[in-house]
Order: structure tokens, then C-alpha cells, then sequence
């Protein structure tokens, strides 16, 4: 198994690890798949038989969004976070092999992230339960959990303006349309953009009547999320007033949960 | 990092293209190059350019490069934020109202260029060449460029890092150095070296001496911090000499928390202590020092207990520090900023440098190696300095009793001789400031209202700048978009080893300092200006520089941009990956085997050929030429009148690792990471004065100059002190008069002041001030409304500093 082994006793906090790591996993603002935490600093009044009565240290912790940087370490790379510490404090190995520096003169901590096996047994277990193909009360666990929701995953363009679709339980739409349409799913796919553009916080998607086989309109419950975003992958609206200067929408992610 | 050879041979240099420069991976081209300007930085680390559709995407460090070995900091990795930010500068601007009124026409470069043209051509001609002005910021790419735009282009010698009294930064502790050994000494975290660590002439330093200064954010002069964080992993020991507990004094066998601008008197007493217990290195005193008798009755009463009360460190630990200095087998000493921002800035210098040359700690392993310039190629300031007419040179703007500046060894004009011609036209009235990477208002000029008032008199202003600074917005005439690192060819030698930058993006009209330089050059002095592209200047730079067999680097500058690391290219070490090593640099004990003086003896570079701590250029400039204190003009000891209502000492100018000086503000990590300004407050202090973490305080000085942050509540001040963040300024709020982007409100430069420096016109006591503390209320009156409706805090006749509130009782201790 692999892991990353970090001799904290040297970690100045200079924030190379959140930020590169930022960068590799294409995480945003308020997001991180390494953070920093900071101990300190303070006087001990209290006798700690150490080399100065201070404590002032920091150590990164590894999130659930870390992969160990699957791809750049296929390629013989070192994780991101790793080359970037500028305190050369962090390595990656096989805990074996970095268990061995562990001496006990200064502070070390060895982090073993969700393995890849782990992380897509829980993708598919999530998905199963949104789906609601597990039973209640007997959630299925494991690799052997499979889920039959469907989610559609994909990118369009409206005008300037980049869309990134992910419809999490396809299925029921399929179920809706098959049931009361006139119209097709890629159809209906570009109905649901013209109606969240226009109202964000749509909780239904409204088949006109119209479209409807018995010419009387219908609804389809959903949950969105729309996140924008400007040119420069700003998120706008993010909670930070002072990143909101009005900029123009260049981007939309929108995730509709049915 | 304990092992660098470990890391070596586990780093797979395939997966980073080892033997390219330049590569396709997936959808991305990669560069590898080394960057530093724009956003600025005093180093040149080796970065991975990822690149798509003429659009920086992401920046990696370079493993293969030697100088930070793929170790990155903040800056670079978010620089594609500041490269593609909707904030910067497209095309060149015309201003189209008032000064200050936001108000702006987009120009053509060349509408720019013939504007530029037909005035400069026309100050020249009616009122002399040295009516012109032209300044520069730090950091960017500026050091060679600008000073020689100034004198091939602008025929001027008044050329400054305008606004910062008493030349307050790293001068006086390069010219301190130059006057007593012959040359600058620098600590010795192995960086001359291309095998860096693994290098078998190098040792580690036993002790690693930061003086005044937290390296691993401030990566100044040259040197990258970290380095030292390696040294220490490989077990160097810390002492850690700073009024702050930063991560060295956390971590020191010995912190001197010392009283902010009383540096010199432990020194002293750190010299006595050497001295007086016999700990110094006998042989280097008597083979290579001068002076050492005059030196040891100058401390000899200087003890531990005398200092004490004076610096506010207990005499045991001034003792125990300068016992493990002295006893250790070699000690590097990482000094700072703090040096010359205080008024005793060159007693300071001579003092610890001294220290470091009576323990035998010059050039040595580990220690303090006097390097140059990578290749010689150091002309900097000065650069075409022989293109000005002897009669416009001799109306450089100096002070008139400086002995520094009449000897001519400080390149660069005086910023209090330009502030004071520009208020009282004595020499003569200025008529242009060029700016070029300065943002004056908002982080070098010390008071800032001032600096603004008086350059309002000034008929011409130009900024160059990627972005609209405080400066630009309340100065220009014209501002040019200047490009970032990555949309620019050139090269620094800035100390060693040489280091190449090259374009591989372009942003709108932005263009690079050199080709802004090379353009207007070519049209007002064409005779000085031969070359085509910004690529030729740079080979000329390395390589020419007007020497008679020019520099001793032979590479060109496209060749040292393309020789990546490969044992079939012959340069696998000391020159690749867009860098060259220069095996001078990397030799020890220079002075012994004569390779520092021009006559090639054994030797220092100084009159007496020895290190001298009576030093001959000090008495000749008319400074002490042994260690000395200067009291800071407000303090507990010499005004404690004012000390009584101002209780609290000032810091201030820190570093933080998301920002480079007023650089960084409109990007969007570095505001999630560090929001606003902060003051460190004692949380005794906090309860003292009624304030808590997180609330914004005023912090006001004797003359009623005040600004606000927002208290960090820490024991990384004493109590009693407080520290403030400099260069804030907020892309994010009105840009117009009077607010200029709130540049005023959170200032400390507000409380600083012209025309007060140290002996020899040298040293500001900007980080050793007096005041106190107090809430913020709602509707309080900003310093931006002081400063529009009175002109300042206080008033202030033209060309003199402000008076003084309380005449100093104490002044030089020597």
C-alpha cells in the first residue's frame, strides 16, 4: 500500500501542498485534498522535557478527496503535493518502506488516503442508495454493490456560455418521459437547460403540455445545484463579495438530482 | 529532505522530461523555464510552464532544476490567476480626466511611444535630461533593465526605488559588507553548487544564524528561505535574533526577542563575549583581519548586563547564543531587512559582520561565502552609466552632507534629494517620472500623502504595471500594460547561479520591461539601443555588457534557455535546465588562494587587503568605523515623554507567504488564504486595550498619522509591540480619488517619514516606531478623508521632515 509520510516537525505552513494539490485535482475555493493545521503558538508553563518551551507546529491532514495523485504517479511523477513542499518535508513510498525513517527524534505522521478500490465501492454504494435500488434497512456494502440509477455527465455550450450537465438519477426522467412525452431525452435535456438558465432555483422540470401525449402538462421533481463561474474559473456569487465584481457568467455547472 | 543523494537517485528525471526543454503532454505543451516577474520575486526557481491555446492553464516546479528542486511556493503555483486575471491591463491608456478621477481613453503603443517621444525629447532640450525621473519597484524584472533604460534612453542619473529613505533595503548591508571585506557575503545553504547538497566541498552550517528576518516568507536578495529549512533537517542549529517568535525562534537553541531597532547593542555584547572569553579564530584575526585592537576596546565594556536593559534580552542568553556562534565549527548568518530599517542601520551591519569574520565564519563552508554575480555579469545599477554627460551626471540628485553619496559608491539618486527638489525646486524642477514596476503609493514611499502631493507638481507621469496600481490610478499621464513572466524573454544573474526566462503566451498588447525599454529606446537614442528584439538584449547582457572581452559567459541566451540536462550535451551539471553554475561562486576560501583582488594576491578586495573591523570607507564616508547604536528617534529610552501617551513599539514589513509586497491582491486564492491586513497583538495586549482577534484597530503615532488592520491575537509579539503588514491596497474597492483603492486607510507608511535616516545618509527607523492602539468605530474618519480635505496628518514645511514632538535624550551608544 502506498502512502504519503510527513516529517511535521519541519512543516513551515507555506501552503504549497493545499495550493498544488488544488491545482492537480481541480478542486475550488474552500476545497482541498491536503489541508493545513496549525498548532500554536504557545509557551508551555507546564515542564515538557523538549528543546524549547514553545509549540508551534503544523501538519498537513490528507481529505477524501486525496487519490494519491493516481495519474501523475503512473507516470513515475511524485504526487503534487509532495514536489511542491517547499519545507522537503513529505514523501510517498510504500508505508513500508516510509514507516522505516520514522526514528523518534522529531515528530512524523504517515498518511495512507482511500485506496482506489475503496473509493469506487463507495461511488457505487452512494449512487445505489440516491437510486434507491438498496433496500432500506439492508444496504448492500462492497465491491459487490451495483447500481442500476443512471447519471448523465455531460457539457454544452449556450452561446459564450460553457454548460456542464450531470443528471443524477437519468433514469426516472427516462421513466417520465416514456410515461407522459411526446419528445425524446435529448429533447427534454434541452428543455431542462432553457428552464434552470432561466430559474436557478427551479425545483421541477415542467413538461408543457404540448409535449405530453394527453395534452396536459406534467412535472418532474428535482434538487439542482447551479455553481457559476467567470472567464478565469472564478466562482461567483461563492460566499466572497469581494471576488464578485461582475464579472460576466462564463461557465454554469449544474447538477440535477431527480 | 535529510538525503539529498536518496532523493536523487529515487526522482525518475524521465517522467520529467530529462533532455527536454520544451515537450507535448496530452492537450498541454510544458516549458520548462525559471520564473520571477511579473508577479515579482527576488529568486528564479524552475518551473514547468503547462500551456494550451496561447493560455497559461498551470505551473509545476521543476524537479530537474537544482535550484528549488520542484519545491514551489504559492505564488507560482497560482500564477495562472494572476496571468489570465480579468483585472489586468490590455492596452495602453491615455488619461482622460484629472489625475485621480478614474477616467481613461484606450491609446495605440504607438500614439503611446510618440507622446513619450516628443516630451522626453522636449524636457531634454528645454530643462536637461536630469529633469527626469526614473523609478523601480523590486523583485521584477527591473535590476539591470531599468537602470540602464535611465541612462541609454533617459540620459538621466536620478534613478530610484523612489519613497524609501535611507536607502532602506539590503544597500546598506551590501555596500557595510563591499567597505569592510571586499565584497558581499552570503550564507552558504549550497547554492552555488549545481549538486546542490550532495556537493563534497560543502558542509552544513553547524548553526544557522537568522538575524532580522523570516527567511521561508521573505526569500529575499537572492535566497530562497527553504534552503535553510533544509540545513536544519540536516542539523544545523538555529539561534534566531528577532522581535518576533517566528518558525526559527520556535525552534532556536537560543531566541533573542531584542527590542525593535537595538540590533547593534547585542551585537555588541555578543563581540564582547567573544572577544572577552577568547573564543575567536585566532588565525583568521591575525592572518586576514585589521583593526581587531581598536574592535576589542570598542566592546570591551559592552557586556551581556550592559546591554540588557538597553535591548530587553537577558544577558544569559546573549551570552550562551555568542558561545555557541563562536564554539561552533562554522555559522551561517541569514541577515534581514531589519539591518537598515533602523537608524543604526550600518552600526548594525559592522557590528554582526564582525562577528561573523572575528569567528572565522567568511567563506568557509557552511558559513558566509562572498559570491558575485553569476559570471561577472554584475553590472546593474550604473548600467550605460557612461551614456550621460559628465555635467547632467554631476546633477545627480544627492544629499548634500552624505559621504556615501559624494564618494559615488551608491549608484542610485537619493530619494530624499528628489522628494525635496520636487517640493522646492532647489536644484531645479522635475518634470517626468518614469514608473516602471512601482507601486510607490501603496508599499516603498514613506508617507505616502506626500509622496502623492508632491509628485502632483510634477508636469509628466508614466507607469508601466500588468495592472492598475494606486500609483497608476493616481499619477499617470500614460499607463503602459507591462507582461507577465511567462509572455517575456530575458535572463537574471542575480547572485548566481544564471537563470533564463522565456515566452511561450502573449496577453492582449501587453509587452515585457525589456521590449517597453528597447522600443522607446530605439526611438529617443537609437545610437544605444542595437538590438532588435528583447532576445538579442538579453545575449548582450550575458555575454557583452561593453567589457573588452566581454563577460566571462560564453553561452548565449537561447542556448541557455535550450541546454536541458543530459549527460550526450556535455552540461548534465553546472549549466542546464535554463540555468549555469559558475564554478567561482563555488570555490571557498577565495581571499587565501587570491582570486578576490584585482591584483591577484592573496586577500580581501579592501585598501588594507584584510577584512577590516576598523574599517577605512566607513571613517572616509564619515560613519563610526567601529560597531555603534543609534537610538530610534522615538523611543522608551530617547523620547520617554511620548513613550508615556505611545506605549507600544512598532513593527512592521513582515512577509507573508501569499503576497509579494503590494503584488497579489486580486487574486483570488491569496484573499481566501489571507484576507485582509493584519496587526500582531499580544493577547495580553488585547486585554489591556479593550481589543480582541479579529477586530480592525487604529494604530496612531505622536504626529496623529494613523491606519487600521485587523488584529491577529499571537505570542509572536512581545508585549508591549506590535507588527503590522506593509503593501495593502484592495484591487476590489473604488479606484478614484480619494480612495484609490483604500490604499491610505490600512497604510503603515502613513506613520514613516522622509528626510530622518542614520550616519551616512543610510537607515530608516521605519521598523522602530511608537504608538498605541484602539478600536475602530463605526463612521470613524478614514485617512483617506484626512488626507483629501488637510493634504496629510500633519504639516510639514517643503524639503524638511516634520518637526520633532520631543527631542531625543539619548542618541548614539558607542
Amino acid at each position: 500500500m502506498k502512502g504519503i509520510l510527513i516529517n511535521y516537525e519541519y512543516c513551515t505552513g507555506c501552503h504549497s501542498c493545499e495550493v498544488a494539490c488544488r491545482n492537480e485535482r481541480g478542486l475550488t475555493a474552500g476545497e482541498y485534498g491536503i489541508k493545513l493545521t496549525e498548532v500554536g503558538p504557545y509557551e508551555y508553563t507546564t515542564p515538557i522535557d523538549a528543546d524549547t518551551p514553545y509549540e508551534w507546529v503544523y501538519n498537513p491532514t490528507i481529505t477524501k478527496a486525496c487519490d494519491l495523485c493516481e495519474a501523475r504517479t503512473a507516470m513515475g511523477k511524485m504526487p503534487s503535493c509532495v514536489q511542491a513542499c517547499q519545507a522537503w518535508c513529505m514523501y510517498y513510498g510504500e508505508v513500508e518502506d516510509l514507516a522505516k525513517k520514522m526514528d523518534g527524534k522529531t515528530r512524523w505522521a504517515l498518511y495512507t488516503p482511500i485506496s482506489d478500490d475503496a473509493r469506487a465501492a463507495m461511488v457505487a454504494e452512494r449512487e445505489a442508495m440516491t437510486a434507491g435500488t438498496a433496500e432500506a434497512g439492508a444496504v448492500q456494502v462492497g465491491a459487490g454493490a451495483k447500481a442500476e440509477s443512471r447519471t448523465e455527465n455531460y457539457g454544452t455550450w449556450v452561446g459564450d456560455m460553457e454548460l456542464n450537465i450531470v443528471l443524477r438519477g437519468a433514469e426516472k426522467l427516462d421513466a417520465f418521459l416514456a410515461e407522459f412525452a411526446t419528445i425524446d431525452l435529448e429533447a427534454a435535456k434541452k428543455d431542462i437547460e432553457a428552464q434552470i438558465i432561466a430559474d436557478e432555483k427551479a425545483t421541477a422540470y415542467v413538461l408543457a403540455a404540448d409535449k405530453a401525449k394527453d395534452g396536459a402538462a406534467h412535472e418532474l421533481g428535482f434538487m439542482a445545484i447551479v455553481m457559476n463561474y467567470d472567464a478565469q474559473g472564478t466562482q461567483l456569487g461563492g460566499g466572497k463579495a469581494y471576488l464578485d465584481k461582475g464579472q460576466e457568467v462564463a461557465r454554469k455547472d449544474i447538477t440535477l438530482m431527480f | 529532505m535529510a538525503d539529498y543523494k536518496e532523493w536523487l537517485d529515487e526522482l525518475n528525471r524521465e517522467a520529467y522530461h530529462d533532455g527536454e526543454w520544451q515537450w507535448q503532454e496530452g492537450d498541454f505543451t510544458v516549458t520548462r523555464t525559471t520564473h520571477w516577474s511579473p508577479p515579482g520575486c527576488h529568486m528564479g526557481c524552475g518551473v514547468l510552464l503547462y500551456t494550451k491555446d496561447n493560455k497559461l492553464v498551470k505551473v509545476e516546479g521543476d524537479p530537474l532544476n537544482a535550484v528549488a528542486n520542484g519545491k514551489l511556493c504559492m505564488r507560482c503555483l497560482t500564477m495562472p490567476e494572476a496571468v489570465n486575471h480579468p483585472d489586468r491591463l490590455k492596452y495602453p491608456l491615455r488619461r482622460a480626466g484629472e489625475r485621480g478621477e478614474d477616467k481613461w481613453e484606450r491609446i495605440s503603443w504607438d500614439e503611446a511611444y510618440d507622446e513619450i517621444t516628443e516630451k522626453v525629447l522636449k524636457i531634454k532640450e528645454e530643462y536637461g535630461s536630469e529633469t527626469i525621473v526614473v523609478v523601480h519597484g523590486t523583485g521584477r524584472n527591473i535590476g539591470w533593465q531599468v537602470p540602464y533604460f535611465a541612462s541609454a534612453c533617459m540620459e538621466t542619473p536620478n534613478v530610484s526605488t523612489f519613497g524609501f529613505t535611507g536607502f532602506a533595503c539590503y544597500l546598506p548591508r551590501m555596500i557595510g559588507t563591499s567597505a569592510k571585506q571586499g565584497d558581499m557575503f552570503i550564507v552558504d545553504a549550497s547554492q552555488a553548487h549545481w549538486d546542490r547538497y550532495a556537493n563534497e566541498n560543502w558542509q552544513v552550517p553547524s548553526v544557522v544564524l537568522v538575524w532580522g528576518n523570516e527567511p521561508i516568507k521573505s526569500n529575499a536578495d537572492g535566497f530562497l528561505g527553504h534552503w535553510l529549512v533544509q540545513c536544519v533537517q540536516m542539523g544545523s542549529k538555529v539561534i534566531s535574533v528577532d522581535p518576533r517568535l517566528t518558525w526559527w525562534g520556535a525552534r532556536a537553541a537560543f531566541w533573542l526577542p531584542v527590542r525593535p531597532g537595538t540590533d547593534a547593542v547585542v551585537a555588541m555584547a555578543m563581540l564582547n563575549v567573544i572577544i572577552g572569553e577568547d573564543l575567536y579564530d585566532h588565525e583568521f584575526v591575525e592572518k586576514w583581519t585589521y583593526g581587531f585592537e581598536a574592535l576589542a576596546e570598542r566592546v570591551a565594556d559592552k557586556t551581556p548586563e550592559w546591554a540588557e536593559p538597553i535591548c530587553e534580552v537577558p544577558a544569559d542568553k546573549i551570552r550562551g547564543a555568542a558561545r555557541l556562534i563562536a564554539t561552533a565549527s562554522s555559522c551561517a548568518c541569514q541577515w534581514g531587512l531589519a539591518f537598515e530599517q533602523q537608524i543604526a542601520a550600518l552600526g548594525v551591519t559592522e557590528s554582526v559582520a564582525d562577528i561573523m569574520a572575528i569567528t572565522g565564519n567568511i567563506d568557509n563552508p557552511g558559513g558566509n561565502a562572498l559570491y558575485r554575480c553569476a559570471f561577472l555579469i554584475e553590472k546593474r545599477y550604473g548600467l550605460g552609466d557612461e551614456y550621460i554627460s559628465k555635467e547632467t551626471y554631476a546633477k545627480k540628485l544627492i544629499p548634500q552632507t552624505s559621504g556615501i553619496n559624494e564618494s559615488n559608491i551608491v549608484s542610485c539618486a537619493d530619494t530624499d534629494a528628489i522628494l525635496a527638489a520636487i517640493e522646492t525646486g532647489e536644484p531645479y524642477d522635475i518634470q517626468m517620472f518614469w514608473i516602471q514596476s512601482s507601486n510607490a503609493l501603496s508599499c516603498a514611499s514613506m508617507d505616502p500623502a506626500r509622496t502623492r502631493a508632491a509628485l502632483m507638481k510634477v508636469p509628466f507621469i508614466v507607469v508601466a504595471d500588468p495592472f492598475m496600481t494606486p500609483t497608476a490610478q493616481a499619477l499617470a499621464d500614460i499607463v503602459l500594460p507591462v507582461a507577465m513572466s511567462c509572455e517575456r524573454n530575458s535572463c537574471r544573474t542575480w547572485w548566481t547561479p544564471v537563470r533564463t526566462m522565456v515566452k511561450v503566451t502573449d496577453f492582449y498588447e501587453a509587452k515585457s520591461d525589456e521590449q517597453i525599454c528597447l522600443d522607446l529606446g530605439k526611438r529617443i537614442k537609437p545610437e544605444h539601443w542595437p538590438w532588435e528584439t528583447d532576445e538579442e538584449w538579453s545575449n548582450w547582457y550575458l555575454t557583452d555588457q561593453l567589457a573588452p572581452g566581454g563577460t566571462e559567459y560564453k553561452r548565449t541566451w537561447w542556448e541557455t534557455v535550450q541546454n536541458p540536462s543530459s549527460p550526450e550535451n556535455g552540461c548534465y551539471g553546472e549549466s542546464c535546465n535554463g540555468t549555469a553554475y559558475w564554478e567561482w561562486d563555488a570555490t571557498y576560501d577565495k581571499y587565501a588562494k587570491g582570486m578576490l583582488r584585482p591584483d591577484g594576491q592573496p586577500g580581501f578586495n579592501t585598501p588594507t587587503g584584510r577584512v577590516e573591523l576598523w574599517s577605512f570607507g566607513f571613517d572616509h564616508w564619515g560613519v563610526d568605523p567601529l560597531p555603534y547604536h543609534i537610538e530610534p528617534p522615538e523611543s522608551p529610552l530617547s523620547t520617554p515623554n511620548t513613550f508615556k501617551e505611545f506605549p507600544i513599539i512598532l513593527s512592521g514589513g513582515g512577509r507573508s507567504f501569499e503576497f509579494f509586497h503590494s503584488e497579489h491582491r486580486q487574486l483570488p486564492t491569496m484573499r481566501e488564504f489571507h484576507p485582509w491586513p493584519l496587526v500582531m497583538v499580544n493577547p495580553a495586549d488585547c486585554e489591556k486595550y479593550g481589543v480582541k482577534d479579529g477586530d480592525w484597530i487604529w494604530v496612531e503615532n505622536s504626529r496623529g498619522a494613523r491606519f487600521k488592520q485587523q488584529v491577529k491575537a499571537t505570542i509572536e509579539v512581545q508585549p508591549g509591540r506590535i507588527h503590522a503588514e506593509h503593501g495593502w491596497w484592495f484591487p476590489e474597492q473604488e479606484g478614484a480619488e480619494p480612495n484609490f483603492y483604500g490604499t491610505y486607510d490600512s497604510n503603515l507608511n502613513n506613520m514613516t517619514e522622509a528626510f530622518r535616516v542614520g550616519q551616512g545618509g543610510i537607515g530608516s527607523a521605519i521598523k522602530s516606531m511608537l504608538c498605541k492602539i484602539y478600536p475602530v468605530q463605526p463612521g470613524d474618519v478614514l485617512p483617506h478623508d484626512v488626507i483629501a480635505e488637510k493634504g496629510d496628518f500633519a504639516e510639514y514645511e517643503p524639503g524638511k521632515p516634520y518637526q520633532v514632538v520631543e527631542e531625543p535624550v539619548v542618541t548614539v551608544i558607542n
